[in-house]
């Protein structure tokens, strides 16, 4: 199949890895590469951290208004409440908005203490997603000995990853109107997972807090246009260039794209393999839509 | 890079605009969209440069291409007719004008 071909050729010459996912919601049809293929998750983690505590709040578990102390970090971190110097007081659902749409580690770990990591997974059990293992805190995998490595030295993107969050690539869907969230993708063979359902509601806020996300370097060129709106988190860490979203056409096609990648480069800004993943994406995603399959989608 | 082409009689600004528009909100460059010389230049690019040409499912047939409507755009052709007594061109227009569409359609 000349699309996948083309991106395997696209992938191994930027040195990547990948397993991905891209599946039209409407009608289920889908594209694969290597979905069985396992990577840590690194910051996709905050997707399902996200969704447990808007569950949470919507059931009344939680306050979304709930005003909670944070900071200063004792470690820096990249991004947000990582960078502050001082206390900072922010309410449930802002803490939301920092860790999914700036990726705010210490806002996720805030949240984390709200929600623990076992009680983010099971949330996902009961909605029926597998495949997907939330364990540890994201100071907890940040805080690996890679990452005292200097940055800018040949070992900094040693494959040290933290081999204890695992997850696999999958769709996960939200639409308005379509309560339910896609299933977890273990493999051509295995048939997906009807879920329970999502409240409307969360999955709308979840859909505005994806479509939030500042970091637009990966896949994003490539998805994002006036005529057709991407939302998403993405998820970088060490060799680890992830991004799941769901693009959402003007004529109403929706499609979600789930890209998770290793590096076997040892640099730590790679903008070649970032355009890669990028126009992989694009080439399945226009694969599946244009029907280009010759009647086998894997 | 793969371009659009336009074929000459679609150089008109209810074609056009709303393709060049469509266009732009779906990411292309303006390089990307272009009037071609004529509908053999059109083909020629379509068969050799992989790039598309706008046409109508009839037009796609005769030439042997594959076709799919475009998404999000409603476009027309407006076909004036012209006789030799202005009588007859006025009931092509009138009371035949559902039966010579139909023609067309079929071409």
């Amino acid at each position: 199949m000349r699309a996948l071909d083309r991106v395997r050729g696209l992938l191994a010459d930027a040195g990547l890895q990948a397993g991905v996912v891209v599946r039209d919601l409407d009608d289920g049809r889908s594209v694969v590469l290597d979905p069985a293929r396992q990577f840590p998750c690194a910051s996709l983690v905050k997707v399902p951290l996200a969704l447990a505590t808007l569950l949470r709040i919507h059931r009344g578990d939680l306050a979304a208004d709930d005003v909670v102390t944070v900071g200063p970090p004792a470690t820096p971190a990249d991004t947000g409440l990582g960078r502050f110097r001082h206390p900072a007081r922010i309410a449930v659902e802002d803490l939301l908005e920092l860790a999914v749409t700036i990726s705010d580690n210490v806002a996720a770990d805030a949240l984390f203490a709200l929600t623990p990591p076992a009680a983010v997974d099971a949330e996902l059990r009961a909605l029926g997603v597998r495949g997907v293992a939330v364990r540890h805190r994201l100071a907890d995998l940040t805080a690996t000995p890679a990452l005292r490595v200097e940055r800018r030295s040949a070992t900094a993107g040693e494959p040290l990853r933290n081999p204890r969050r695992r997850s696999r690539p999958r769709a996960v869907r939200r639409r308005p109107g379509e309560r339910r969230l896609g299933p977890g993708f273990r493999g051509p063979a295995d048939p997906p997972v009807e879920a329970t359902t999502v409240p409307e509601v969360v999955a709308r806020r979840m859909r505005d807090l994806l479509g939030g996300n500042v970091f637009g370097h990966r896949l994003a060129p490539d998805l994002r246009t006036d005529a057709s709106r991407w939302s998403s988190k993405t998820g970088t860490l060490l060799t680890l260039r992830h991004e799941a979203g769901v693009v959402e056409h003007a004529d109403g096609t929706t499609v979600a794209v789930v890209v998770l990648s290793a590096s076997t480069v040892v640099a730590t800004q790679q903008p070649e393999a970032e355009a890669a993943l990028g126009r992989c994406a694009r080439v399945l995603h226009d694969a599946l839509l244009d029907d280009l399959l010759d009647g086998d989608l894997s | 890079m793969r371009r659009c082409w336009l074929l000459p009689e679609d150089d008109v600004p209810h074609v056009r605009d709303v393709v060049v528009r469509a266009a732009t909100a779906a990411g292309l460059q303006p390089v990307q969209v272009g009037v071609a010389d004529s509908p053999v230049a059109a083909l020629a690019h379509v068969l050799d440069g992989g790039d598309v040409v706008l046409a109508t499912r009839p037009e796609a047939r005769t030439w042997r291409l594959d076709w799919r409507p475009l998404a999000g755009a409603a476009l027309v052709r407006g076909l004036a007719v012209l006789a030799g007594r202005e009588e007859d061109a006025r009931r092509v227009r009138g009371e035949f004008a559902d039966a010579v569409a139909d023609l067309w359609e079929d071409v």
